[in-house]
């Protein structure tokens, strides 16, 4: 081992295999860069990390990187790949915790949208625009009732659970919601192009098939004024 | 570059804990404040509106930590486009990042891992600090780090690897004198015998931080305790010889109050302060000679 490309490659099996023999101040390396990757994915996923056991963590972090090394150079995005090497890659625990691809991906939402940009400075009058700061996830695991109590996969009725996240603007407080198909058609409209709030009902209403009866009109005003309320969506 | 050198900032790292107090009591303490752009870029909500209220306050030096300039992978020019636009947004006057393997065949590590002090790592890496300096526009300073363990032995001494990448790739230097300790002790050398070998006129960004000794011939970088007097001493022994335009306190882990922080910053300055009158006694004195 002696040209650059060697010695990286050496590095690789440094962090990255558990079977490579690193010792001494090697071993040191291995162990901050794991430990590293543990605390964040641990500390941003508090609900996984109370129902995996510690050596779970670590039979995870050592298949994951050899796997699928993160590619990524924000480390909060760490979660994030984590989710996809669950989802795309057969892992150890996925008998045993089937729902915990769905799981980490929620958990990982609640941080994309706390750090998701601002809503522009400037918006069009009369338009509705959704709330940047969101985020909508579709699981078929329940996630948003899991935790250390409720996590026995024989009792959890699988589905389609639409979850959205947002974040308020004044106290930047991230809140969660489940909503019905007809929301996430909403939110999904919104999130191509803002519009006026005539045009999104009468949208929604072709998309799913509804007349445009003055019934479902109000009924879709309540729900719009709703989540302007909630700080969802917004107008000018 | 000259205006750069005309200024003497004192200041910290930014860390989210201290933040919402910053804003509150914007402390007369500090000059300026570092940041990671990787921490902030793309981003919104409550850490990015504190950084965008601070910087209207003090100028930010920003600090990298995923460039991995020794990685023989090619730059993520995305990545460093994104870095551009930031640095622009916040009217950076230099980047800088650290002299190591930080992503190894494409993944990341999220650790600084050591490059081999070689002449084919010399080389390499000039070239990647170039282009990274080419395409930012601005300077682009690359931090000495600390490290455990050589997987080659060296071809040359680490501050000859230094001065070696300093002068090929024409870049500032982001002298941690702290890392100098820490491997002074893993290593066994004199950190004043290191000192006096670099070109520290290069220097354009310092940062003290503390550590934790694991061993009698064995520390741990964690950034994560007060600051000792023999980095201190390191400190003072560079003001004395050079202006330094940013010095940063770092800390990143047992993360304390914004207070003990400042006290640092105070303390820093105050150093800075009091090697005015050596340094003026020195400013005709080629540094190379200089001694301790």
């Amino acid at each position: 081992m002696s040209s650059l490309a060697e010695i990286e490659s050496f590095w690789g099996q440094v962090c990255r295999n558990p079977d490579f023999n690193a010792e001494g101040r090697f071993k040191s390396y291995r162990n901050l860069v794991k430990n590293g990757f543990l605390e964040v994915l641990q500390n941003l996923n508090p609900v996984a990390n109370e129902i995996l056991s510690q050596e779970e963590w670590e039979t995870l972090y050592w298949d994951f990187v050899q796997k699928a090394p993160p590619r990524s150079s924000i480390l909060r995005e760490l979660p994030k790949e984590f989710a996809q090497y669950l989802k795309n890659d057969s892992h150890p625990f996925a008998k045993k915790y089937p729902f915990l691809a769905d799981l980490i991906e929620y958990e990982y939402l609640e941080v994309a949208v706390r750090y998701a940009p601002n809503p522009p400075d400037k918006v069009q009058a009369g338009l509705l625009y959704l709330n940047p700061a969101h985020a909508l996830g579709h699981y078929q695991w329940p996630v948003h009732f899991i935790d250390q109590e409720n996590s026995k996969p024989e009792k959890l009725p699988q589905g389609n659970y639409y979850l959205f996240l947002w974040r308020k603007r004044q106290d930047y407080e991230v809140k969660f919601m489940e909503v019905n198909p007809l929301v996430a058609s909403l939110i999904t409209l919104l999130k191509e192009n803002p519009l006026a709030p005539d045009k999104l009902i009468s949208q929604i209403a072709q998309q799913h098939d509804i007349s445009l009866s003055k019934n479902f009109i109000q009924e879709a005003n309540v729900l719009i004024n709703d989540l302007v309320e909630k700080e969802i969506i917004f107008i000018l | 570059m000259q205006n750069i050198h005309n200024q003497e900032w004192v200041g910290m790292g930014l860390r989210k804990e201290h933040s919402q107090d910053m804003v509150e009591q914007l402390p007369t303490e500090m000059d300026c404040l570092e940041i990671a752009p990787e921490n902030y870029m793309g981003t919104g909500g409550e850490y990015y509106d504190q950084f965008c209220e601070l910087s209207k306050h003090y100028p930010i030096v920003f600090h990298g930590l995923c460039m991995s300039v020794g990685s023989t992978q090619p730059i993520d020019q995305e990545h460093l486009k994104n870095i551009k636009n930031f640095l622009k947004k916040f009217n950076a006057k230099w980047m800088s990042d650290h002299l190591c393997f930080s992503s190894v065949q494409g993944g990341q590590t999220h650790d600084l891992l050591p490059l081999p002090f070689t002449k084919e790592a010399v080389k390499h890496v000039s070239q990647k600090i170039k282009h990274i300096q080419d395409f930012l526009e601005m300077p682009f300073a690359v931090e000495n780090v600390s490290y455990y363990a050589d997987p080659v032995p060296p071809e040359m001494t680490e501050w000859q690897f230094i001065s070696e990448v300093l002068e090929k790739a024409d870049c500032p230097l982001l002298l941690d004198v702290n890392n100098i300790y820490v491997n002074s002790v893993n290593h066994g050398f004199d950190p004043y015998e290191y000192l006096n070998n670099i070109p520290l006129e290069r220097t354009l960004h310092m940062h003290v931080a503390g550590h934790q000794q694991q061993k009698e011939d064995f520390i741990l970088d964690t950034h994560g305790a007060a600051i000792i007097d023999p980095v201190w001493d390191l400190l003072s022994h560079v003001t004395q010889r050079i202006q330094v335009p940013a010095i940063i306190i770092e800390r990143d882990n047992n993360i304390p109050d914004l207070k003990e922080v400042l006290a640092e910053v105070k303390y820093a300055k105050q150093i800075q302060k009091n090697s005015h009158s050596s340094f003026q006694s020195l400013i005709n004195e080629p540094v190379q000679e200089a001694t301790r």
